[in-house]
This record gives C-alpha cells, sequence and structure tokens, in this order.
C-alpha cells in the first residue's frame, strides 16, 4: 500500500530522528515537528480522555491475543 | 472511489507524544490455562522485584510531565501475579491523585477464571477498568481448546466469575472476545444465545469476534484459518444472530498498533524491553531493558524499524510493524 496522504501542518518524520530517553520519554530530533507537536498538545488539540477511551481494548481492536 | 482515509494529526500526535506513556506489563510469562492454540512458552516466570522497582521509579520519574497514563497488563496469566499487578497499579493510582492532570487507566487481558469478585473488586479499586476475556465456544467446545495447565474445563468458572460482575454497579467495560475458526463457527450459536440473554442488556458488556490464527506456537500446523473474505461474511452472520441485526459500525479511525506508538513500551518479567505482544521470541523484540532505579535503556537501532510506519504512514506498517520487518 502507498503512503497515505499527509495533509496537515505535522511535517513529516523519519523514524531514525526518534529516539526513547532514560526516562522512557520520546525524543523527536526534529525542530520543525516538535514545535507543531507541542503547539498542538498545548492547546490541547488531543484530548487526553480521548486517549484512553480510543485505547485498543476499548475499539474492540486489539491484536493482543486472547489469554 | 472511496479515498483511503489517512492518519489523522491528532492519532500522530498522539503516537509520538511525551506527554501520554503506555505501558504493558507482564508481571509473570507463566500460565494456569494451556490453550491449544497458545504461542507462549510460558518459561519466564514472575516479574523480577528489581523491575518492579524499576516500572514505579520510572512512573515517579514521568508523572509531573504525563497527560495520559495507561497500564495493560498482559501475561501469561497476570493474575497469577496478582499482588504485582495490585501492587504497581496501587502505586499508579495514587500518583495519579497526586497529580490531578493526570488521566490514568488500566485494562488486563486475562482468561478470566482467577477474576472472582474479590479479586475483581480490588483490581477495580485500582484503576482496571477496560477487561478483555476469551471464550472458544459453549461450555462444549470452549473446554476443548481453552484448558486448564491440569487439563480441565474451564467455562464455568468463567461464566460464574462473568455473571458476579455482571451483577456490581462497577464502572467497566468487559470485551469477551470470542473465537472463531472455519470448523467450528458454526457452532457458537448457544452462546451467542447465552450472551445475548445474560450481557448483551448490560452496556458495559460487548463483544468481539476473533478468528484463532497460527501466532508461532507449537500446534500452528493444526490451525485452520479462513479464506480470504470468508471471515468478514461469518462475522457479520454471527453478528446478526447475537444482535439480531447487524450493528452499523460507525467510521473508526485507522488502527495503529501499539507496537508502532513510539510511547509504547512492553515491559517483560525480567526486565527486557520490547514493542509487541506475539512475537515474544523474536530477538528483534528485544529493544532494551529496564533497571531498577527506573533507568529505560533503549537501543535506537532496534527501535527504530518498530517505528518506521510513523515515517512512512503506510496503514500496514501501522496496524502490523511485524510483518515485512527487516530490522
Amino acid at each position: 500500500m502507498p503512503p497515505t496522504k499527509f495533509d496537515q501542518d505535522l511535517p513529516p518524520v523519519k523514524a531514525s530522528e526518534i529516539t526513547i530517553d532514560a526516562s522512557g520519554r520520546v525524543i523527536v530530533n526534529n525542530p520543525h515537528f516538535t514545535d507543531v507537536l507541542k503547539r498542538r498538545l498545548a492547546a490541547k488539540a488531543v484530548p487526553k480522555d480521548a486517549i484512553l477511551d480510543n485505547c485498543d481494548c476499548a475499539r474492540n481492536q486489539t491484536c493482543k491475543p486472547g489469554k | 472511489m472511496v479515498p483511503t482515509p489517512g492518519v489523522s494529526p491528532d492519532a500522530l500526535c498522539q503516537i509520538v507524544s511525551d506527554r501520554i506513556l503506555q505501558l504493558i506489563l507482564l508481571p509473570t510469562e507463566k500460565c494456569n490455562f494451556r490453550c491449544t492454540y497458545c504461542y507462549e512458552d510460558f518459561v519466564a516466570g514472575r516479574m523480577l522485584p528489581a523491575v518492579v522497582r524499576g516500572i514505579k521509579s520510572l512512573l515517579q520519574r514521568r508523572v509531573r510531565e504525563l497527560d495520559a497514563l495507561s497500564l495493560s497488563w498482559f501475561g501469561g496469566e497476570p493474575l497469577l501475579a496478582k499482588d504485582i499487578v495490585l501492587d504497581i497499579s496501587t502505586f499508579a493510582a495514587e500518583l495519579a491523585v497526586l497529580h490531578p492532570q493526570l488521566s490514568y487507566r488500566g485494562d488486563i487481558t486475562t482468561n478470566g477464571y482467577l477474576l472472582e469478585p474479590s479479586t475483581f473488586a480490588s483490581l477495580t479499586k485500582v484503576g482496571i477498568r477496560n477487561y478483555q476475556i476469551t471464550l472458544d465456544g459453549p461450555r462444549e467446545l470452549h473446554n476443548t481448546s481453552r484448558l486448564s495447565a491440569d487439563g480441565k474445563g474451564t467455562f464455568d468458572q468463567i461464566w460464574a466469575n462473568l455473571l458476579a460482575i455482571r451483577a456490581t454497579k462497577a464502572d467497566v467495560r468487559i470485551v469477551l472476545r470470542l473465537h472463531l475458526t472455519p470448523v467450528d463457527f458454526l457452532s457458537l450459536n448457544p452462546l451467542l444465545t447465552a450472551i445475548r440473554h445474560d450481557f448483551l442488556s448490560d452496556a458495559r458488556f460487548s463483544v468481539n469476534f476473533q478468528p484463532i490464527i497460527a501466532l508461532g506456537g507449537p500446534h500452528d500446523a493444526s490451525i485452520k484459518h479462513f479464506m480470504p473474505g470468508e471471515r468478514e461474511a461469518v462475522v457479520g452472520q454471527l453478528k446478526r444472530e447475537l444482535y439480531g441485526h447487524e450493528p452499523i459500525d460507525l467510521e473508526a479511525p485507522p488502527y495503529i498498533c501499539y507496537a508502532s506508538k513510539a510511547n509504547s513500551l512492553l515491559i517483560r518479567a525480567n526486565g527486557a524491553i520490547g514493542k509487541c505482544t506475539v512475537a515474544l521470541y523474536d530477538s528483534r523484540n528485544t529493544i532494551g531493558t529496564l533497571n531498577d532505579d527506573g533507568d529505560v535503556r533503549i537501543d535506537s537501532s532496534r527501535l527504530r524499524p518498530w517505528l518506521r510506519g510513523i515515517e512512512s504512514l503506510d496503514l500496514e506498517e501501522l496496524r502490523c510493524p511485524m510483518k515485512g520487518f527487516c530490522g
């Protein structure tokens, strides 16, 4: 499948620009991307409850096999 | 032509944000079941005390900067290490009280056998609100494949525990995962009738039909798979039988696997850090370790292939980064 159209203000980011530091914190070494990301988060564009409500389990789409 | 839905900016923010953390925790990799299709080897035992300390230290270290924390319990059977589940969940729930900006929620994938009322009450008290419990069919069918480690049927105990949950007023969501095979799906009717009778009027319960698939276990060769397109037709038929009609699925955003998310880590019982809960014995799924002081040591070259969907925005790579994995 070809890459999806990316029609938004978040600039592209490379996997090689993403690391995880000693505190388990995601670090994106792409200033343009992180600036936009912080702006969106600060503007509460990403409601935190939606994050949890959309967890894999709640969406019935988990690929975690049944225990 | 209907355009393929893409990845929304919100979704992308959610999976790279450093203000969100999902930890998938394996408090034990032992299991009290021996499902005939299981892919796990049960070699690793209980989570080491140093790993428990490490998880708590990590949470303590991060809590001030987090908006959302999700602890997902998996295994093995996580309730075989209930004390660890409660210990870490209690710690997280107390942190959430002290840091009101934090939304914390727990979920658990359990076989349900040990989920008796007192355990369920303890789990809900510490924030575990989402439960995935699997049935393979009505009693006789379920008891041929979801066997206890000593070879006994497990259906009656699980069903009793589900009925006990229904009798509570707990604010939870229970996903009943119903397994299908091309051979057995026609035998599910008695179970669907029982679920409709006992649970469907309770909005906390829902049903998720999933085929049994080969995931790397010793019995993979004997697992029969649906033909392309057959699964969707069968699931549609079963939904009509369960609900009396096929529910209209609201358009959901594309599924992004937790393994594709930069802020989701799997922490195994021995402190190894991975991404995927299926490829447990694939060396590419070990990307680092957790130290007992909460230090996370990630090998970026091992992490990178799991995150390639964030770069490509390819929905297939985001849905399952293990497919086509070449890292």
